[in-house]
């Protein structure tokens, strides 16, 4: 199931499991990364849910790692845009681009800590359904003792297709560190 | 996939009684992360700011990047080797305000504390923290805690467990 390079985690084995779980907020899969690896991926999401939401903690394993980002369904097209506020200790902003191959999770202030992880909370909502294009929210922030940043983001994909798999991964090349971790669950509607 | 409920309570306090100090403590370390719910009434003379301390560690480990909006404008700021946690940082309106705090990988032992924490007040301020708490124990009890002054009476804090497959 794992290879090498990247996490692969079959969900659909586990949605086929059963589970017993009756809460609304359920428990899909969870990974923590036991050595530095290029990206972290969940792939065949379970679309019996109304909503998504991947928690988790993140650090590059290189100085100049890049910035955090995430994809949606393998898609590298230009499909993908946001906006946030965000802090950085000295003063707010509200920065925003569009028509990028990615979303932008900015989980650090450009090349990521390799110190202090950032924690995230990321929210994909409605996230199976066929008739709108895709929309995700994200509060994040990383602390490093005298420098730091905090993040409101909204992300969106131009593309109605529901979202079965979510990679994440650093812009610059830099690996996921070890440590990371990522969890994934379901909100029932 | 977990087996039962994945969103748990852990346990709950409503003040019946002014008190400047709420601990959790023997927090099970069965989950992934912590949530935490305060909805804070203040007393009469409310100084700014709301603390939080873990496993009663009051040492210089603790630092803080927050961002905020006030209505009139927006601001960002940052403290560094402080002896507690930020999760508001604002004198509070009558009707006080709501944070929710959350400590994700609460319980591993392999890294420090990264802890967020968003709170608002209607009628005075919204804030988004990041707070570090420079220690890789797993978290076994929180303090919340106003100095100098006291939450009062109906103020309540929730405690949540989320559990990971």
């Amino acid at each position: 199931m794992a290879t090498p390079a990247r996490f692969l985690q079959s969900l659909g084995a586990i949605a086929a499991s059963g589970g017993g779980d009756t809460s609304s907020f359920e428990s899909i899969a969870t990974y923590s990364v036991s050595s530095a690896q290029s990206s972290v991926e969940f792939t065949n999401i379970p679309q019996t849910f109304k909503d998504i939401q991947i928690r988790g903690i993140f650090k590059a394993a290189a100085t100049d790692g890049g910035t955090p980002r995430f994809q949606l369904n393998g898609d590298t097209g230009t499909s993908y845009s946001y906006h946030e506020l965000s802090g950085n200790g000295s003063s707010a902003s509200a920065p925003s681009a569009g028509n990028l191959p990615y979303d932008a999770i900015y989980l650090g202030l450009g090349a990521q800590s390799t110190s202090y992880f950032t924690a995230f909370i990321l929210d994909v909502a409605d996230y199976a359904t066929t008739s709108k294009n895709k929309v995700t929210r994200l509060i994040s922030g990383v602390d490093k003792n005298g420098s730091g940043s905090v993040y409101f983001a909204s992300g969106a994909r131009y593309s109605t297709t529901a979202v079965t798999s979510i990679k994440f991964f650093l812009q610059g090349g830099a690996n996921v560190a070890q440590y990371s971790h990522f969890a994934l669950y379901g909100i029932k509607g | 996939m977990a087996a039962g409920p994945t969103f748990e309570p852990i346990a709950s306090v409503t003040l019946s009684a002014a008190q400047s100090t709420v601990t959790f403590s023997g927090i099970p370390q069965t989950f992934t992360d912590l949530v935490i719910y305060s909805r804070i009434l203040p007393t009469t003379n409310f100084g700014p700011n709301d603390f939080m301390r873990f496993n009663g560690d009051s040492g210089s480990n603790y630092s803080y990047t927050y961002m905020y909006g006030s209505g009139s404008g927006v601001g960002s700021g940052r403290g560094a080797n402080q002896t507690f946690a930020l999760i508001f940082g604002s004198s509070p309106s009558s009707n006080g305000y709501h944070s929710i705090t959350h400590i994700n990988n609460y319980s591993n032992t392999t890294t420090e504390k990264m802890i967020i924490a968003k709170s608002s007040d209607s009628e005075n301020q919204i804030n988004l923290f990041a707070n570090l708490w420079r220690n890789t124990a797993a978290i076994t009890s929180v303090t919340i805690y106003t100095p100098g002054d006291s939450y009062a009476a109906g103020s309540t804090f929730d405690l949540f467990g989320i559990a990971a497959a």
